[in-house]
């Protein structure tokens, strides 16, 4: 029903009554405030409830979605990491030894691995005339389980770069090792590479060129010692030459330091907090994933997401209904261990947080954000998987009402040792 | 929560304080308005108390509402507004307005004018019209009070003019007994 604007003219009576003016009843105010108490003033902000229940299935899928991938791809914590980190930011994940006693290290390179196999058409290079298929790792431990450690080094892919980036001198190198090794202990196989070099070389009047020089100067110029520099410099996959360059005859077997890697595990957070607001409170009690994007040495990314279950008494109509709401959260950007932000989407962006926080040794959070309250509780609880004992973190966040809408918020969180790394969700109501 | 607000602030300061959710705001300018408000739905009304829950009705939705109202009317007249349309949706919901096609039964001449009402004092109209049956009572206030016409009033109402033009008719051949009735008994 649309009712016409149009301003009609007074009517004697209407004049009369627009005089009127009755005097004030108190208890009429006293009836308008059992009313305003019961119903608030501002409807809560949101999605229909419609709306509002797919949204929660969406988010409901997400869940389990994820926890069934963090339970198929790993039972431990650490689990289903696209990125890894590398300690002290050396790219070492795998170091080779030589066992002196001859028994197994701590992970033995099968055989098969380092399995050689004769390439005449590249019989120039020792390194590509073996065809390391991979190398393979029997894990011991929860750190050689991790999805980095399945992966397999591919040794054509190595072959290649090796190729690519390894000039002649460098095959040289290489041909001048066969040769010293085939005078120690192996004249027929170099012998047969030499052959075959020759044979190549016809063929490739450049590369027959750069090869007849090479080995001219390496008199000159690859000198034994020279020789034993290039060989343990490391490339670009952190091996050495030496590394890579295991002759069958030779006992060696692979070793892993375990704890230079370390995986930024897929977060599961709790938290509850009690949150206060000029018209009510709340208690929300918080479950939420973080999975991280994209982790580099200096930079992450995270996305999380999450479901709230929540008691408020905002609305007295509906008091202590337990509330579903949408917690989809967080994207999250942090230098590492340092400041970072992160821009939380809490109940489908309709309360969007932006945060700026410190969390090295606490939490101090500086946000802004669309919501009513005033403040809140925090009380989170660690994983208890994530470290042995118990930790928490308690927080204390004071907002400012910049107006209706936008709060300015300082929020101040202490943290045991690995709580450091929880990523507070911040949903607020 | 801290009084920042005083009766004697203007309408914006307490438009300001309402948007806020200052209670104390709030009951302030519920305080300055409620004898104008209160006058709209006591002729909308059957009785007191149902004239209150319709005026509290219609605060809460004034309280909902105020941080949309621009200032560039009358805040009376925009509170009336909404008063007045929550007291039709009120009547509307409560009562069932029945058509009245049989428009033979309208009476050609109106015994009682709207100018004989003027005579009287409005707590004494309203109690005269509190008398009256609800859809009656209704029509006779959209058009005699508040000036509405009666294609007007039949949209508003979901009834016909015809049926709207008996509710007026009726009205005052009963308001004019009210009133000659209350006349005989102070005489």
């Amino acid at each position: 029903m649309r009712y016409k604007k149009n301003k009609r003219p007074p009517t004697p009576l209407g004049e009369l009554f627009d005089k009127a003016d009755f005097p004030f009843e108190p208890t009429a105010w006293s009836q308008m405030e059992t009313l305003l108490s019961e119903v608030p003033v501002h409807k809560k902000r949101g999605f229909s409830g419609a709306k509002r229940i797919i949204g929660f299935l969406v988010l409901g899928i997400m869940l389990i979605g994820g926890s069934i991938s963090v339970l198929k791809e790993n039972k431990s914590l650490f689990v289903n990491s696209s990125s890894f980190n590398v300690d002290n930011e050396k790219i070492v994940p795998v170091h080779f030894t030589e066992n002196p006693k001859g028994g197994p290290s701590v992970f033995e390179a099968k055989k098969d691995v380092f399995e050689t196999k004769k390439d005449n058409n590249h019989a120039l290079n020792p390194i590509v005339n073996s065809t390391y298929k991979s190398l393979h790792y029997t894990p011991k431990s929860n750190y050689a389980n991790s999805s980095f450690m399945s992966k397999k080094i591919n040794y054509s892919t190595f072959k290649n770069t090796m190729l690519s980036k390894q000039n002649i001198e460098f095959k040289a190198q290489n041909e001048y090792k066969l040769l010293e090794n085939s005078q120690n202990d192996n004249q027929f196989y170099a012998s047969n590479n030499i052959k075959s070099f020759s044979e190549e070389t016809k063929k490739d009047s450049v590369l027959n060129t750069k090869i007849t020089k090479s080995v001219n100067e390496i008199d000159n110029v690859l000198t034994p010692q020279y020789f034993e520099q290039k060989l343990t410099q490391k490339t670009d996959f952190g091996l050495t030459i030496e590394d890579v360059y295991v002759p069958e005859k030779r006992n060696y077997y692979a070793t892993i330091e375990p704890l230079t890697i370390t995986e930024t595990p897929t977060e599961i957070n709790s938290e509850f907090s009690f949150d206060f607001a000029p018209y009510g409170w709340a208690m929300d009690k918080m479950r939420a994933i973080q999975r991280p994007l994209w982790q580099g040495k200096k930079h992450q990314f995270y996305l999380g997401y999450g479901i709230v279950g929540d008691i408020s008494s905002f609305n007295l109509k509906y008091a202590r209904r337990i509330t579903p709401l949408m917690g989809l959260s967080a994207f999250y950007y942090q230098a590492k261990d340092n400041f970072g932000f992160y821009i939380d989407f809490s109940n489908l962006g309709l309360e969007t947080q932006f945060y700026l926080v410190n969390r090295r040794h606490f939490e101090c959070v500086l946000s802004i954000s669309y919501a009513h309250e005033w403040g809140s509780l925090t009380y989170q609880p660690v994983h208890p998987e994530f470290k042995s004992g118990f930790a928490f973190g308690a927080g204390l966040e004071l907002r400012y009402c910049l107006n209706q809408n936008w709060n300015l918020g300082l929020r101040l969180d202490t943290k045991k040792e690995l709580a450091n790394l929880l990523l507070q969700l911040g949903y607020r109501f | 929560m801290a009084n920042l607000f005083t009766s004697t602030d203007s309408d914006a300061q307490l438009i300001e304080g309402c948007v806020m959710e200052n209670r104390f705001a709030q009951k302030y300018l519920y305080e300055r308005y409620f004898g104008k408000l209160v006058s709209v739905t006591y002729r909308y009304a059957r009785d007191r108390q149902e004239a209150l829950d319709i005026l509290n009705q219609s605060f809460l939705k004034i309280f909902q509402s105020l941080n949309r109202y621009q200032d560039t009317g009358s805040l009376l007249g925009w509170m009336k507004t909404i008063v007045l349309r929550t007291a039709l949706n009120h009547i509307r919901n409560k009562e069932n307005f029945v058509n009245i096609d049989d428009v033979v039964h309208l009476k050609e001449e109106h015994p009682l004018s709207s100018e004989a009402l003027l005579g009287f004092e409005v707590e004494y109209i309203i109690q005269a019209l509190q008398q009256l049956p609800a859809a009656t009572r209704t029509v006779f206030s959209l058009f005699e009070i508040d000036g509405y016409k009666h294609q007007e009033i039949a949209d508003m109402l979901n009834i016909s003019v015809g049926t709207s033009k008996w509710h007026l008719s009726e009205a005052k051949t009963r308001l004019q007994k009210i009133l000659k009735l209350r006349t005989q008994i102070e005489s």
